[in-house]
C-alpha cells in the first residue's frame, strides 16, 4: 500500500501564489480531508470526507472509451458499459449453474445465425428463418433464469439515486449516491460488477443500444452531422469513431467480443474511485480493502499506438438535410495535459463563455446573425490530442456562410491583438469562481477527483490547473490561438438546408 | 494526518490476514449502522414591512451567496395574442439594463466578478436569482435588486430577444422529442390555454416594450416576492443589506393567481404527425393528471413508482428489458401546483414496432388497474421513496428552494416531514384504488409522430386517425392592403392585361417554354458569391432549374406534382412540402403571371399610387390560384417591383420579400428585365443579371428525366 507524495510545500506555495482578496477553497483545507488509498492490484481510491449532509457519492472512473476500439468492435465499450448492470453469478439469476449452460446455447445460436447470414448471397432464406427461431428460443431460455434489473433494483430500494453511468471517447464511469450508512453495500457491489460480471440478456441489449442510436444520431440532423464532422477531422485517430458505434458492428458484435474487452480493459491499475460525503476513510478503508481486493491485477492493455499525423488539409463537409442550417468548425489541438491547455481554456473563455465574450456580443447582439454561438475545447475527449470546436446556429435569414465569416473575424482578432486586461482578469477570476462552484456536490466533486486523478496522475492538477491559468500572458494566447487557427488545421461541418437554393 | 493513515493502514493490513473472500458478505446479510441523525436545518423567515418576505439559510462551507426570487406572475396572466410576453419580459428584464446602468454594463461588471445574475418568467411563477463570492455580495445585490425593481427593457435588447423567439420557432419541428412533448401537452391543455399554446410569429411580433414594462409594474412588487439567501454569510448584516437595497420598495396589489384555462374534458383519440426523416417512432398517451393539492399525491407517487419510476417499475421492466422495445419509455401520473399535471406514457422505437409499441404500453397502463401494485411492489416502491428520503435535504441551497416552494404554492413549511409520514400510510388498497380514479385508459389521447409508410400496422387500426398539422403559421404580412371596388377589379384586369402586352408580347397567353440564364450575386455577411444559374420552365408547371455553385452543379426538377434534386452525384426525390412550395413560387412568377394573364383564376385589383427608386407606378394586387403578391406597374406597363410573403431562398425562414426589376430591353418584341435584386425583410439578398433568354426554345425531354442514382 502506497502512500501519496507529500504535498505540504505546494500547499504553501499556493497561498504565497494566491491573490490575497480572493478567499479561495485552497489546495491546503482540501487536503486535510482528503485520503489516497492504493491497493496491491493498482487500484486507486480517493476519499473526500464532507460531511454536510448524511449521503455518500461514489464515481468509478475507467480509463477506457471509445478510442481503445477499432473497426469491427466499435460501440462495445459504450455496450459494455450497458451490461454492467445486468448483475453477476449472484445477482440477477434464479439458478446460474443453468443459465451459464444456457447462455452458452445462445452464444451457439447466435454464432450459427450470424454465419449464415454473412455468407455470399446472404444466405438461404429457410435457414435463415429456421436459425432466427433457434436463437430466438435459446435466449428465452436464458431469461428464464433471470431476475431482472435485480442490480439496479438493490441500489433503488437501498435508497441510491442517480444511478447512471456514461462512455465518451476516452472513459466509462458508473456513479451513484446513496444514504451514509451503505458504504458496504455499494462496496459489495462495485467489486462484483467488476469482479465477477455475467453478459446476460446481451442480443437483447444490443437492440436497446440500436435504438439509442437511432434516437440519439440517426434521427437528430446535429446527431447526423457530428458523426460526419468528427469523422472527417481524424485521419487516423481513433477519436473519428462515435461512441455509439456503427450499426453494422452493433449488428455484429458478440457476447465474447465484450468479455474479451472487459477483460483486457477492466483491470484495477486502469480505474480510479472517488468517494465523497459523509465518511470517514479510516473507518471504510477496511471495507474497501475487503471487497476490492479480490480484483485479479491482470495486466495493464498497452496504451493506444496511434496518434493523430499533423492536419494538412482544410476540410470541408455539408449534409444536405431537412432542418435549419447548423455550422460547426474544429482545429486540432493538443492533449488535457499540455501546458497550453489552460491557454486554450482562456481562449474559448474570452471567446465565447456568457454574455460579454466575443462571439456573443458579435454574432448575436451586433451582426444579429445567430441564435446561439459557442465555442468548446476537448472534443470529442481530451485525453489525447483533440478539437477546439467552434458551434453556430445561424438565426433565420441567415446563413452558415454568415457566420462562418463572423466567426473568421473574430479568430483572426484574437490571434492579431492582445486581449484586454479586463479580459485576462475575468478569465482567471471565473477559473477561481468555478473551482469554487463545483465544490458544493458530492458527486461532482467525486467526478473531477476521478478524472484528474486518471488524465493527470495526480488529482491535486484540479487545483494546480488555477494556478497555471492565473500565470497566462497575453502573448501566450495570441501565440497559441496563431499557431491554431490556419486553414490547413481546420475541418468545417455544416448542415445544408433541403431547399437551398 | 498522512502518516497517521499509512500506519492505520498498516495496522490493518496486518488484521487482514486471512483470505478476504472468506469475510465477504453477499448483500442480503449486511447489516447497516444507523443513518446518522440529522435535523434539516430550518430557514429564518423575515417578512419586511413592506411585505418581502425573505428566508436566510447561513452555510459557510463555502465563500458564495446565492440570493433568489420568486415572484408571483407567469405566462398564464398573459393575453393569448401576445403569447411569449411573460418569457420575453423575463429575458429582457436582464439584458435590457436597469435605470443605472445597460446590460452590457451589468455584464462586463459580473464577468469580471464571476457573478451571475439571471431572470426568466415561466408558466406560473417569475425567477430571480444572483450568484457571487462573498466579497462582492453588496455590489451584485445592488445590481440585483435594480434589475427586480426598476428594469429598462431596452429595445435593442428587445430586438435580439425577438430574434431569438423567431429562431425558437422556426426551429421547433426539427426535433422530434419537441415535437412530440408539445403536441400532447396540447391535446390534453387544449391548444388555447396559457399552458400549451405556442409563441407564434405574429404573436412575437405583437408584443412591444411598452408590453414589457406594463407587465413588470403589474406583479413585480415586494408582497408578491418571496426572496431567498443561502451561502456564507451573517444574517443580520444580510438584514441590513436587504432593508437597504429592497425597503423602500413600495407594495402593490396582492394579486391572486388567476383561474388557469385549460380542457376540463378528455379529448380522447389517435393523433398522427408525419416526420419523415426519422428512424424512430415516438409514441405518447396521455390525459390529465392531478393536482398537488389532492390527499391522494402520495398514494400517486408510489403507484409512479411502480409503474414507470424505476428500474423495477412495470414498464422498464416489460418495455425495455423484456420486449427490448424501447432505450427510453416512461410513464406516471403527473401533479401539477396551479392547474393538474398530465397523466402520460410513453417510448420511443423503431417504426417497424409502432404498433407492437402501443400495444404494450396500453397493456401496461390497463394492467396496472387490473393487477393493481402487489404487496412486494408496494413495499419496494415505498422503501425505495423513503431510504432515498435523505436526498431530499442533502443541501442548504435545496432546502432554502423547498421552503421557499411550499410558501409559494401554499403548502404546510413541514410538508416534507409530512411527506415521509404520508407515503409510509400508503397501503396496497390505496394504490389499487388511485390506479383506477386516476388512470382512464379510454380517455386517452395517443398521439404518434414519425414515418406512417415504415409502421407495422396502420395507426387507424387503434381508432379514427386525426392528423395533426403542425405547419408552422407564416408571419404576419405587412405589406399594405388594398381596397376592393367594382373599379379596382375592372381597373385591375385592365392594368394586368397591359402588363402582359408589354412584357409577354402579342403572343402572350400561348408561349409553351421560357428559358434564360443569369448570374447571380448572393451577399452574405458582407461576402459575395457568384452564381450561374439557368432555368428552364415549360407552361403550366414543369420547372427546371441548375446552379452552378463553387462546390458543383446543383439541379433540381419539378414536373407537375413530382420533383427531384441532384447535387454532387447524388439525387434525391423532393419532399412533398418542397414541390407545394415550388409550385406556390410559380404562382406568383412574373412569367406566370403574363401567361395566363386572362384566365378566371387570375384575380387582379388595382391599387393607389406608389413609386420604385423615384419612378412612379401603380399598385396592383394579383392572386393566381390563391397564391398573393403586389406589382407596382410603372406607366409603360412594366412591372418595376413585386412584393410578397415567401421566403429568404438561403435559409428557409419565412419573412417580406420584395423583387425589383429594372434595366428592361426590347427582346423579340418583349419587354425584359435584364436585372432584379430581391430583398427580404428590408435586406438585399440577391442580385440577378439576365444573360440570355429565349421563347419557345426546343424541348430536351431528358432534362427532366430523373437520372439513375
Amino acid at each position: 500500500m502506497r502512500n501519496g507524495i507529500r504535498y505540504v510545500w505546494v500547499a504553501v506555495a499556493l497561498l504565497a501564489v494566491a491573490a490575497p482578496a480572493l478567499d479561495a477553497q485552497d489546495l491546503a483545507s482540501f487536503s486535510k480531508r482528503l485520503t489516497e488509498h492504493r491497493l496491491d492490484n493498482g487500484l486507486t481510491f480517493l476519499i473526500y470526507e464532507r460531511p454536510t449532509a448524511p449521503v455518500v457519492s461514489f464515481f468509478t472512473y475507467v480509463n477506457v472509451g471509445a478510442a481503445q476500439e477499432v473497426p469491427g468492435i466499435t460501440g462495445l465499450a459504450h455496450m459494455f458499459e450497458h451490461m454492467a448492470f445486468k448483475g453477476t453469478s449472484t445477482i440477477g439469476t434464479t439458478d446460474w449453474e443453468a443459465e451459464r449452460q444456457a447462455l452458452a446455447r445462445v452464444d451457439q445460436a447466435y454464432h450459427a445465425l450470424y454465419r449464415e447470414r454473412t455468407r455470399p448471397g446472404g444466405g438461404d432464406p429457410e435457414t435463415l428463418a429456421r436459425l432466427q427461431k433457434e436463437f430466438e428460443e435459446a435466449q428465452e431460455a436464458a431469461d428464464a433464469y433471470i431476475k431482472k434489473n435485480e442490480f439496479g433494483e438493490i441500489i433503488e430500494r437501498e435508497g441510491g439515486v442517480g444511478l447512471n453511468a456514461g462512455t465518451g471517447s476516452d472513459q466509462t464511469v458508473y456513479f451513484y449516491s446513496l444514504p451514509a450508512n451503505k458504504v458496504e453495500l455499494w462496496a459489495y457491489l462495485e467489486s462484483e460488477r467488476f469482479l465477477d460480471p455475467v453478459l446476460r440478456e446481451f442480443y437483447k441489449e444490443r437492440d436497446v443500444v440500436m435504438e439509442e442510436r437511432r434516437l440519439r444520431t440517426d434521427s437528430q440532423p446535429i446527431g447526423r452531422l457530428i458523426e460526419q464532422f468528427v469523422a472527417t477531422a481524424f485521419v487516423a485517430h481513433p477519436y473519428k469513431q462515435p461512441v455509439v458505434g456503427y450499426m453494422s458492428d452493433l449488428e455484429s458484435f458478440t457476447r465474447e467480443d465484450a468479455e474479451a474487452f472487459y477483460r483486457t480493459h477492466y483491470v484495477p491499475a486502469n480505474m480510479v474511485i472517488a468517494i465523497v460525503g459523509d465518511v470517514r476513510a479510516k473507518e471504510i478503508i477496511p471495507i474497501l480493502e475487503k471487497y476490492f481486493s479480490r480484483l485479479p491485477a491482470g495486466t495493464p492493455p498497452p496504451p493506444l499506438r496511434t496518434v493523430e499525423p499533423p492536419s494538412i488539409a482544410e476540410k470541408v463537409v455539408r449534409v444536405p438535410d431537412a432542418s435549419q442550417p447548423v455550422y460547426l468548425e474544429g482545429y486540432h489541438r493538443p492533449a488535457v495535459t499540455h501546458p497550453d491547455n489552460v491557454v486554450y481554456d482562456a481562449i474559448a473563455e474570452v471567446l465565447s463563455t456568457g454574455r460579454t465574450s466575443r462571439l456573443y456580443r458579435s454574432l448575436v447582439r451586433d451582426k444579429k446573425i445567430a441564435a446561439q454561438v459557442g465555442v468548446f475545447n476537448g472534443f470529442p475527449g481530451d485525453k489525447y490530442p483533440n478539437l477546439i470546436l467552434f458551434f453556430a446556429i445561424p438565426s433565420p435569414g441567415h446563413s452558415n456562410e454568415e457566420v462562418q465569416a463572423a466567426i473568421r473575424e473574430e479568430i483572426a482578432k484574437i490571434s492579431r491583438e492582445p486581449i484586454t486586461d479586463d479580459e485576462l482578469k475575468m478569465v482567471k477570476t471565473r477559473a477561481k469562481a468555478e473551482l469554487i462552484r463545483g465544490l458544493d456536490s458530492n458527486p461532482e466533486i467525486a467526478s473531477k477527483l476521478a478524472e484528474y486523478q486518471t488524465l493527470f496522475g495526480d488529482w491535486r492538477e484540479l487545483f494546480r490547473q488555477v494556478e497555471r491559468i492565473d500565470k497566462i500572458t497575453k502573448e501566450d494566447i495570441m501565440r497559441v490561438a496563431q499557431a491554431t487557427f490556419v486553414p490547413s488545421n481546420r475541418t468545417v461541418a455544416m448542415i445544408v438546408p433541403l431547399d437551398e437554393k | 494526518m498522512r502518516t497517521q493513515n499509512r500506519l492505520g493502514v498498516l495496522l490493518l493490513a496486518g488484521a487482514l490476514a486471512a483470505p478476504a473472500t472468506a469475510q465477504v458478505k453477499h448483500y442480503q446479510e449486511i447489516t447497516y449502522p444507523p443513518l446518522p441523525v440529522f435535523s434539516i436545518p430550518k430557514p429564518q423567515v423575515v417578512t419586511l414591512k413592506n411585505g418581502l418576505t425573505v428566508f436566510m439559510l447561513p452555510d459557510r462551507e463555502l465563500p458564495l451567496v446565492e440570493v433568489s426570487a420568486r415572484i408571483r406572475t407567469g405566462s398564464i396572466y398573459e393575453p393569448p395574442e401576445k403569447a411569449g410576453l411573460a418569457r420575453l419580459m423575463g429575458v429582457v428584464q436582464r439584458t435590457g439594463g436597469t435605470a443605472r446602468s445597460s446590460g452590457d454594463a451589468i455584464d462586463d461588471f459580473l464577468a469580471l466578478r464571476a457573478a451571475s445574475i439571471e431572470t426568466s418568467v415561466g408558466a406560473d411563477s417569475g425567477f430571480a436569482s444572483m450568484n457571487c463570492l462573498k466579497g462582492d455580495v453588496a455590489e451584485v445585490l445592488a445590481v440585483f435588486a435594480d434589475i427586480l425593481r426598476t428594469p429598462a427593457f431596452a429595445e435593442d435588447k428587445l430586438q435580439i430577444a425577438k430574434v431569438q423567439a423567431r429562431a425558437a420557432i422556426a426551429r421547433r419541428n426539427d426535433n422530434v422529442n419537441a415535437i412530440t412533448m408539445r403536441e400532447l401537452q396540447r391535446l390534453v391543455y387544449g391548444e388555447d390555454s396559457p399552458l400549451a399554446r405556442n409563441e407564434e410569429y405574429a404573436t412575437i411580433a405583437a408584443i412591444t416594450r411598452d408590453d414589457l414594462v406594463a407587465f413588470h409594474a403589474r406583479f413585480y412588487h415586494p408582497n408578491n416576492v418571496y426572496l431567498g439567501v443561502v451561502g456564507d454569510f451573517d444574517p443580520k448584516a444580510m438584514l441590513r443589506l436587504l432593508e437597504q437595497r429592497f425597503g423602500d420598495w413600495p407594495r402593490g396589489q396582492k394579486l391572486d393567481a388567476p383561474a388557469v384555462a385549460y380542457r376540463k374534458h378528455p379529448r380522447p383519440g389517435v393523433f398522427y404527425i408525419e416526420k419523415k426523416d426519422v428512424n424512430q417512432a415516438n409514441i405518447v398517451m396521455g390525459h390529465l393528471g392531478i393536482e398537488m393539492r389532492n390527499p391522494d399525491y402520495f398514494a400517486v407517487e408510489v403507484l409512479n413508482e411502480v409503474l414507470g419510476g424505476s428500474f423495477a417499475s412495470r414498464m422498464f421492466s416489460n418495455i425495455r428489458s423484456k420486449k427490448g422495445l424501447a432505450y427510453s419509455v416512461y410513464g406516471g401520473v403527473g401533479a401539477g401546483f396551479t392547474a393538474p399535471g398530465v397523466m402520460r406514457a410513453g417510448m420511443q422505437t423503431k417504426l417497424e414496432k409502432m404498433g407492437e409499441a402501443v400495444e404494450a404500453l396500453r397493456e401496461e397502463l390497463a394492467g396496472i388497474i387490473t393487477h393493481p401494485p402487489t404487496p412486494e411492489e408496494l413495499a419496494r416502491a415505498k422503501e425505495s421513496i423513503l431510504n432515498s428520503f435523505v436526498f431530499n435535504y442533502d443541501s442548504s441551497a435545496k432546502i432554502l428552494r423547498q421552503q421557499m416552494l411550499y410558501a409559494y404554492y401554499g403548502l404546510p413549511a413541514n410538508f416534507l416531514e409530512t411527506y415521509r409520514a404520508n407515503i409510509e400510510k400508503v397501503t396496497a388498497a390505496d394504490t389499487a384504488r388511485v390506479a383506477k380514479a386516476y388512470i382512464k385508459p379510454d380517455q386517452l389521447a395517443l398521439l404518434v409522430v414519425g414515418d406512417a409508410s415504415r409502421f407495422d400496422r396502420p395507426l387507424s387500426t387503434f381508432g379514427p386517425v386525426t392528423t395533426i398539422d403542425i405547419t408552422i403559421p407564416p408571419p404576419p404580412d405587412t405589406s399594405a392592403k388594398i381596397q376592393r371596388s367594382e373599379n379596382a377589379a375592372e381597373a385591375g384586369r385592365a392594368l394586368l392585361a397591359k402588363v402582359a402586352r408589354t412584357l409577354g408580347g402579342a403572343d402572350a397567353a400561348s408561349v409553351v417554354a421560357i428559358s434564360s440564364s443569369a448570374t447571380t450575386t448572393v451577399s452574405m455577411g458582407g461576402q459575395f458569391l457568384n452564381l450561374k444559374r439557368s432555368a428552364l420552365l415549360v407552361f403550366p408547371d414543369r420547372l427546371r432549374q441548375a446552379v452552378v455553385t463553387p462546390m458543383g452543379e446543383q439541379v433540381m426538377v419539378m414536373d407537375g406534382g413530382q420533383g427531384f434534386m441532384t447535387m454532387g452525384g447524388q439525387v434525391r426525390p423532393l419532399p412533398a412540402s418542397m414541390v407545394e412550395k415550388e409550385q406556390e413560387d410559380l404562382r406568383r412568377d412574373l412569367r406566370v403571371l403574363v401567361r395566363y394573364h386572362a384566365e378566371p383564376e387570375m384575380d387582379a385589383v388595382a391599387g393607389g399610387n406608389d413609386e420604385v427608386a423615384g419612378q412612379p407606378c401603380t399598385v396592383l394586387a394579383v392572386t393566381y390560384k390563391g397564391v398573393a403578391s403586389q406589382l407596382c406597374v410603372a406607366a409603360d406597363g412594366t412591372v418595376l417591383r413585386q412584393t410578397f410573403q415567401g421566403t429568404n431562398p438561403l435559409t428557409r425562414a419565412p419573412g417580406q420579400v420584395e423583387l425589383r426589376f429594372s434595366d428592361y430591353r426590347p427582346l423579340d418584341g418583349r419587354q425584359v428585365p435584364h436585372r432584379q435584386v430581391m430583398l427580404v425583410d428590408g435586406e438585399e439578398v440577391m442580385t440577378s443579371t439576365l444573360e440570355s433568354w429565349q421563347v419557345n426554345p426546343p424541348v430536351d425531354e431528358a432534362l427532366f428525366a430523373k437520372p439513375a442514382a
